[in-house]
């Protein structure tokens, strides 16, 4: 990177981290900081974390994000909180991913979907006006998206069609994969590659089997109180109304366990002190991660993190 | 046989898919933040030439496709077959019309082509950039004139038509590049 490019780049990352903290400042959500190295690591099997050796002692793990923390937080009564931290996922370097990443994540204690993503959106507008990027935002279901886009539902299709559908797209040994897998595949190559770019995306309401870490919805159970956000053509954060309900929580962890296992990937124990917190009761809230690395490169008008991290991962 | 898995993909990494080898031009990791990792590919059938585009889940595995790139001398074509040696071992391969294609045109004894072996058999031959060929017919030459940019069709010792300056004469050489079929200048010797 030239001076001149890296001086840019500083200044405009710390011009962005400003611009965060003085968003929450001015809405009294208070900043907070949680452990990067953890006893436990996610359950998810599509998230691999790194695992770090400590003496002779059981490992540590590198947090792939703070949310578990968070929740503990809440849960022993603080107030709305934001942070913005380190997160580590092995095996994920690409033009927008850097196994290193820095996540912006926060909890607010009462509010449903459309008020956390319109937070989350105004947020992204408002840290692309440093570069005097003026985009506007737009509301539009998982359901609509996909209708006007793929011209149909996807959410009603039956295993068997979504499989003719992501072959047709060019995904090789379709029929051997789940349906959010599927989902995942024809959502980004059907959608999400043809939504306009200049224009910040909240897609709402993701079918069930993505729930995550998400509440079903009251009105379709086919539904998840999930929500994305997409900008420049690509995911910027997604977040949740989160699931307070300390077994069907550990049914989605122990599912995730049993694909571990089922698919080769390293065991990972369920975070028994999580699900302990969530049985004390998580206060009603809505949470949201959104990477700011992403919203950086669209700020700073480049294509991949390599033109933008002074250090990135393949030339550390 | 040997296997490839997606997070060893790169480009110029030789795969099988549905029986054909192709080569990988381009790889992209897809991945959203709650869900599956995708490897998304560009990949060229070596036996076609076509490029498409196609997505591997991460972590799945692929078979390698038997395919190695060997600079090789091209020596004579008897009618049916053209020859070519590998100048490290003296081993001549004999490749057919489907592999050698609109290479033919511009094959010239004695130069170095890049052949794909698949299996051991010449799958596809790639001419040098630049060969040197000699025109077998072309209208006369109009001498002198190098400065009005006419062009005229000639014929090459191959067969191959190119187009070149008003200039050019029966009997020359000219230097051509393979890669566009373009006339590029007068042979130095010629």
């Amino acid at each position: 990177m030239s001076q001149s490019g890296l001086i840019k780049t500083l200044k405009l990352r710390a011009e962005l981290l400003a611009a965060v903290r003085s968003f929450f400042a001015q809405r009294s959500v208070l900043e907070v900081e949680t452990p990067v190295l953890g006893a436990t690591a996610v359950t998810d099997p599509n998230i691999q974390s790194f695992v770090v050796a400590d003496d002779n002692k059981p490992p540590r793990y590198l947090q792939s994000s703070p949310e578990f923390f968070m929740k503990r937080l809440l849960v022993d009564g603080a107030p709305d909180i934001y942070q913005i931290t380190k997160a580590f996922r092995q095996a994920e370097a690409g033009a927008r991913h850097n196994p290193e990443f820095t996540l912006i994540e926060w909890y607010r204690r009462e509010f449903d979907l459309a008020q956390i993503s319109q937070e989350t959106a105004e947020l992204v507008q408002q840290l692309l006006l440093i570069r005097e990027i003026s985009l506007p935002i737009q509301r539009i279901s998982y359901r609509a998206a996909c209708q006007q886009m793929l011209g149909l539902d996807l959410i009603e299709q039956s295993l068997q069609s979504l499989i003719q559908l992501a072959t047709k797209q060019g995904l090789v040994a379709a029929d051997k994969l789940p349906r959010a897998a599927l989902y995942d595949f024809i959502f980004d190559q059907g959608v999400v590659a043809c939504l306009p770019q200049d224009v910040i995306h909240i897609v709402e309401y993701y079918p069930a089997e993505q729930a995550s870490l998400a509440q079903l919805s009251q009105a379709d159970a086919q539904l998840a109180e999930r929500f994305e956000i997409f900008a420049g053509g690509f995911e910027l954060a997604n977040g949740f109304l989160e699931l307070r309900d300390a077994e069907e929580q550990r049914q989605r962890f122990q599912q995730d366990v049993q694909i571990r296992s089922q698919q080769g990937l390293p065991a990972v124990a369920i975070d028994e002190t999580f699900i302990a917190a969530l049985q004390q009761g998580l206060p009603a809230c809505a949470g949201v991660a959104l990477g700011l690395d992403r919203v950086h490169l669209i700020a700073a008008q480049v294509e991949s993190l390599d033109q933008l991290l002074p250090f990135p991962w393949s030339a550390l | 046989m040997a296997g490839y898995n997606t997070n060893e993909f790169r480009s110029g990494l030789k795969i099988m898919l549905d029986g054909d080898p192709y080569t990988i031009v381009e790889n992209i990791l897809v991945k959203p933040g709650k869900g599956q990792a995708f490897s998304r590919v560009k990949i060229r059938n070596l036996k076609t030439g076509r490029v498409v585009d196609k997505t591997f889940k991460s972590g799945d595995s692929v078979d390698a496709a038997d395919v190695m790139e060997v600079d090789m001398q091209y020596l004579y074509a008897d009618g049916e077959d053209w020859h070519f040696m590998d100048q490290n071992t003296f081993e001549q391969h004999a490749a057919n019309k489907v592999a050698v294609g609109d290479a033919a045109l511009w094959l010239k004894e004695q130069d170095i082509c890049v052949v794909t072996l698949y299996n051991g058999a010449p799958l596809s031959i790639q001419p040098p950039n630049f060969v040197e060929l000699k025109i077998v017919e072309t209208d006369p030459g109009l001498k002198g004139d190098t400065a009005t940019g006419g062009i005229k069709p000639a014929y090459l010792e191959t067969g191959a038509m190119v187009r070149v300056p008003l200039f050019v004469d029966q009997g020359e050489s000219i230097r051509i590049d393979t890669r566009s079929g373009e006339y590029v200048s007068r042979a130095k010797d010629s």
